[in-house]
């Protein structure tokens, strides 16, 4: 900023022509504005369009993206993070985890059905905003499928009535939540979910023959009504089961078509979009691994080779713009990484190490810091939790700043 | 240089003098926080009432008051959201040049995030005469660039 003279009768003026903000003071402003207007604003001067390019400005931009604390979460407290922990076939917990260096660490006893041991994997879809401490779990084990909403601190618990699901014999069938989240037009807590109809061949491939099962079809489930309604589009469908879905701020957000697409569905509207991801050539590949989270604000996906001890991450501009897409880490560990199991507050970036414990790395410090948990494979999830001492259908449960 | 130890009781008051000749009163521990401010008692001492050329009776009023809540430790969303309301772009602009030349920066850089809300969905056009800044591309090269970043001018409206 500038520095005056204290010398009173030499003061320095400040430009006289006050309706000039000098570049320096510009970059203050610029370096807080969304990726969409940054973009359209190069083009005012020369010196503000080689400005993304700069490494002290993409560093300042990053600082405030991460240092924003998430105006969902209003900042006053209470915010922790829940934990769903796979350790073995049968065997998971799910966790709330708080405090700086995570010391406390609570295991939830889970609601019925979901303590007796189920087969198959099981996946919390947990909103990653404030969805106010509501999670939505789910367990198929081909024949049936449970979905619960759950709020750990009153435990209510809300089974949802099955969708439009067929099953026989000759077929079986796979019942697939792609997001939960709440749709704020309609004040309505809602599932979106896709259901397919496969037989599995010699090679273990799930085959869909078209003139032996119904169609595969998307349905989305309402609160407000109890009930599920069949979609009459397409949308790709998920490919990796973990750390592929997100919500935020009334959309649903998950990876597709091999991990090279980004769907966003909007609760309100059931309007979608396909983003490309900003995938090179060589990134088309089993052992590149993708995972999808939000950072403040931006959807964003935490890219890295399986087995390396770096991982970048990009962040969306536009839905629907390739282009759109900016890279804003590129981050060189000391150990070896797996997977993003999710992302909490500010910059904390969560994964599990290949020695098998999860840790969690904080974006401004560089640091990192164990949780004191172990997870087998990847199939562990972290994300942000408040919790809501309200029922779940309770108007008062949810506050949304006037703008979220 | 008048270095006077300054008796740091909170009911000290500083006198400050705008550039166009009024005087306001503001306390020692807010004016701390104002590094230019701060410097200039540093060399003229406190008991001097410390003159702001480029500081004017509209803004600086505005100042004070951010700066005696900060001091109790009451800036808040509500109030902050509050504290610019009522204000055009142009009255942020203003402050924000003196936040700068005060060196203030708290209130500096919550005005660079709420100016950067205020421009977020403006046109190229109002930004350059926001910032008072000409355009130094050529058509040609204008015209490249906007095609390029089509994408970033989807929904603005160009002359707002």
């Amino acid at each position: 900023m500038a520095t005056p003279t204290t010398n009173v009768k030499k003061m320095k003026m400040v430009s006289s022509n006050s309706n000039y903000i000098p570049d320096h003071l510009s970059f203050s402003i610029l370096s807080k504005l969304p990726v969409k207007s940054l973009k359209r604003f190069s083009i005012v001067r020369k010196s503000w369009s080689l400005l993304i390019q700069n490494p002290n400005f993409i560093n300042i931009f990053r600082n405030n993206l991460i240092s924003n604390s998430h105006p969902l979460y209003g900042g006053d407290g209470d915010v922790s993070l829940v934990l769903n922990q796979f350790v073995g076939t049968y065997d998971w917990n799910i966790y709330l985890i708080s405090g700086k260096k995570f010391e406390k660490k609570v295991k939830l006893d889970l609601p019925l059905p979901f303590h007796l041991p189920q087969v198959g994997v099981t996946p919390i879809r947990v909103v990653d905003s404030a969805i106010n401490g509501i999670l939505c779990i789910y367990d198929c084990d081909g024949v049936h499928t449970t979905t619960v909403l759950w709020n750990p601190a009153t435990e209510e618990k809300i089974v949802i009535p099955p969708g439009h699901a067929e099953f026989q014999s000759e077929f079986m069938t796979q019942i697939f939540p792609h997001g939960f989240g709440y749709d704020r037009v309609g004040d309505d807590y809602k599932i979106i979910q896709h259901v397919n109809y496969y037989t599995i061949d010699d090679e273990n491939h799930l085959l869909h023959l078209e003139d032996v099962m119904p169609d595969p079809f998307w349905e989305i489930f309402s609160l407000r009504s109890n009930s599920w309604r069949k979609i009459d589009f397409d949308m790709p469908t998920i490919y990796s089961i973990f750390n592929s879905a997100v919500y935020f701020n009334g959309m649903c957000h998950w990876l597709g078509e091999s991990d090279t697409l980004l769907v966003s569905f909007k609760l309100c509207n059931e309007v979608y979009f396909v983003t490309p991801l900003p995938l090179e050539d060589t990134q088309y590949d089993d052992d590149f691994v993708v995972s999808l989270t939000v950072l403040n604000e931006s959807v964003a996906i935490i890219t890295n080779w399986k087995n390396t001890t770096s991982f970048q991450i990009s962040i969306l501009g536009e839905f629907g713009v390739e282009e759109s897409w900016i890279r804003l880490f590129d981050v060189e560990l000391l150990s070896t990484i797996e997977r993003l199991i999710g992302a909490g507050e500010k910059g904390n970036i969560f994964f599990r190490r290949d020695d098998g414990e999860l840790v969690c790395f904080d974006l401004t410090t560089g640091l990192i810091e164990e949780i004191g948990i172990k997870g087998e494979r990847c199939w562990c999830q972290i994300a942000i939790y408040k919790k809501n001492p309200h029922l779940i259908g309770d108007k008062q449960a949810i506050s949304f700043p006037a703008n979220a | 240089m008048a270095q006077e130890a300054s008796s740091s009781t909170s009911s000290k008051t500083i006198s400050l003098k705008t550039g166009d000749g009024e005087i306001f009163e503001i306390e020692a521990s807010a004016a701390k926080q104002m590094k230019t401010v701060q410097r200039l008692i540093d060399d003229l001492g406190d008991d001097i009432t410390i003159p702001l050329h480029n500081v004017f009776s509209k803004e600086l009023p505005k100042i004070i008051e951010y700066y005696k809540k900060d001091i109790t430790g009451e800036i808040t969303k509500d109030f902050e959201a509050e504290f610019v309301k009522d204000l055009n772009d142009d009255e942020v602009k203003v402050l924000f040049l003196a936040a700068n030349y005060l060196d203030a920066n708290k209130l500096f850089e919550f005005l660079s995030q709420n100016i950067a809300d205020r421009l977020e969905s403006k046109s190229v056009e109002y930004v350059r005469k926001y910032f008072g800044v000409e355009n130094d591309f050529t058509p040609e090269e204008e015209s490249k660039l906007r095609e390029e970043r089509a994408w970033s001018f989807r929904g603005i409206k160009e002359d707002e």
